[in-house]
């Protein structure tokens, strides 16, 4: 089942946006594991080296390596967006299938979470309930919830009086697999992996202007945003190091763009 | 039409009760309580009396939904300590909402840009807004100093971004604000697949054997304006960034130094303003569909 998901994910998406997805699950994938078996870490003061192919920051430290700490610093509140994020397409996924009264509350919470912007939102979380990255990712994966549930419902809605699935219910097939396994899994399948990449684009960005603005991730910690701060006005630093970080992150969140099938 | 318009009303209203009683539920789950923040109990017992918080939730709940139905948004007990919050926000209001009525015909004309453009404006829009912010300021400041040494130009009263506040830093400001975060190039996707739809049409088809040529006014604005509408929130958040960056005193530059300062009053009541602007933004495109559209008004 999973090969032919695969298949239908490929035949679904383009070849830009394949090379999007690879690109940002190499990110992930760097940021959860890369750090940790870089010798030193990323708060280490080295010297010069065919090492630091990006170059050194301002206060010695190699970029490449900051580079991948803040990916670290990306991927675990995007690890936990997405479980909230996760969580909130089931619920989704249940109330347009259920429809009548369960979908008009549930979007009627949605459309209260769409009524705050999504960046006061984390703002406020992170105000109350204290600036971890947990608290950033739950956040973020609230915020992101009315444009999943839009994608889902689109989805799901029309299906319900289907004459296909009406006949497959009517033939004995549970509920539950027609729900789950027709609709969420086959039909939905390429929109969520879409929305998941858009999700860690905008986990990225937020991660960054927190940063940026000294709300979240503070020095020595690594952050793209930190380091967009600290190295982009250095003359004396390296082009490619003042450079690097902010490229970055403009890649990460146009990848995450054009992976999230933005589309005319 | 009535009828639907009104519909509409009563979700917007529904729609800011709602996220007055999420914001409310949120601050109670939260650890704590603003009188721990105060060293000395008595002072402490003092202020939770006056503050209301030894009563129970539903009590303050409702008092407060009552306050602020009234206009009392309550008082600023960190950020401008015992000062009503309508009068801390009432000047920062009036800044943010000139950044954002000159973003919103520039994120209309951004968002009406030809589809030959929507590779560049989905690369340059995708940049965060903070760091599109960085790199104008850095580079208008940059340019300007070396035409400053060129002796091409004298020192302009607005140099060095963003620190004088001036005409030139609202304006980079609000073109920022229409540019970044994903907002013009998201719209302008979205206007052009409403006009591929609409060109698709029968009543186009048929519009076009009648010698129209092209989508008139009201279909620029049919398409345009709610989808701008519709970009409020992006822009509202956007705001708190920007209003950080180029160092304008807005409601969004108060917002940030409340919840920095756990001034949890005047942060809800901020969000609660940002949830009302929105709410009505959605109705008022919601209105303008019905109004402008043909096919909804028969509905």
């Amino acid at each position: 089942m999973l090969r032919a998901a695969w298949a239908r994910l490929m035949r679904h998406t383009g070849r830009r946006e394949r090379v999007a997805m690879a690109v940002l699950l190499a990110v992930f994938v760097v940021g959860i594991l890369g750090a940790p078996l870089v010798e030193g870490g990323p708060t280490t003061l080295s010297g010069v080296s065919l090492q630091a192919p990006l170059g050194r920051d301002h206060l010695g430290r190699n970029v490449l390596i900051r580079l991948i700490g803040g990916a670290g610093a990306v991927a675990i509140p995007f690890a936990w967006a997405a479980l909230i994020g996760g969580l909130g397409a089931a619920a989704a996924a249940w109330s347009s299938w259920t429809g009548g009264v369960v979908r008009g509350a549930f979007g009627g919470l949605v459309g209260v979470i769409a009524a705050i912007p999504s960046f006061v939102w984390v703002l406020l979380a992170l105000s109350v309930y204290g600036r971890s990255q947990a608290v950033l990712g739950v956040a973020a994966g609230i915020a992101f919830l009315p444009g999943v549930v839009a994608v889902l419902d689109a989805r799901i809605a029309p299906w319900r009086q289907d004459p296909t699935i009406l006949a497959e219910l009517a033939h004995g097939v549970p509920p539950r697999v027609v729900l789950w396994e027709r609709l969420v899994f086959w039909e939905c399948g390429p929109a969520l992996v879409r929305q998941t990449l858009g999700l860690f684009g905008f986990v990225a960005a937020l991660e960054a202007t927190l940063a940026y603005l000294g709300f979240t991730v503070g020095e020595p910690l690594p952050s793209w945003g930190n380091a967009v701060v600290f190295d982009w006005g250095r003359t004396d630093l390296a082009l490619v190091a003042r450079l690097a970080p902010a490229a970055t992150l403009w890649l990460t969140c146009w990848l995450a763009t054009v992976a999230a099938g933005d589309r005319a | 039409m009535i009828p639907r318009l009104l519909a509409e009303l009563a979700r917007a209203l529904g729609t800011l009760l709602g996220a007055a009683l999420l914001l409310l539920v949120g601050l109670e789950l939260a650890p704590g309580s603003p009188a721990d923040l105060v060293p000395d109990p008595a002072v402490a017992d003092v202020l939770s009396a006056h503050w209301g918080l030894d009563r129970p939730v539903s009590g303050r709940a409702l008092s407060w939904l009552g306050r602020v139905l009234t206009g009392d948004l309550g008082t600023s007990f960190a950020y401008r300590p015992g000062a009503p919050v309508t009068e801390v926000i009432a000047g920062p209001l009036g800044r943010t909402a000139v950044l954002l009525a000159l973003a919103f015909p520039l994120l209309l004309a951004l968002g009406q840009l030809p589809r030959r453009s929507r590779s560049l404006m989905v690369a340059i829009s995708a940049l965060p807004v903070f760091l599109l912010a960085h790199l104008v300021v850095s580079g208008v400041n940059a340019a300007t100093w070396e035409a400053l040494q060129a002796g091409w130009i004298a020192r302009p009263a607005w140099f060095a971004l963003p620190s004088v506040e001036s005409p030139v830093r609202t304006g980079l400001a609000a073109f920022v604000l229409a540019l970044g975060s994903n907002l013009a190039g998201d719209l302008q996707t979205d206007v052009l697949r409403s006009r591929a739809q609409l060109e698709r049409s029968d009543f186009a088809a048929v519009a076009r054997v009648h010698g129209t040529e092209g989508p008139g006014w009201r279909h620029t604005v049919l398409l345009g304006l709610p989808a701008v509408l519709g970009r409020i929130p992006a822009l509202l958040g956007g705001c708190v960034i920007l209003e950080r960056v180029f160092l304008v005193n807005g409601a969004g530059w108060v917002l940030w130094e409340a919840a920095m300062a756990r001034d949890f009053e005047l942060a809800m009541a901020l969000a609660l303003l940002a949830a009302a602007v929105i709410a009505s933004a959605n109705l008022a495109s919601e209105g303008l569909r019905i109004v402008l559209d043909p096919r909804e008004r028969e509905l």
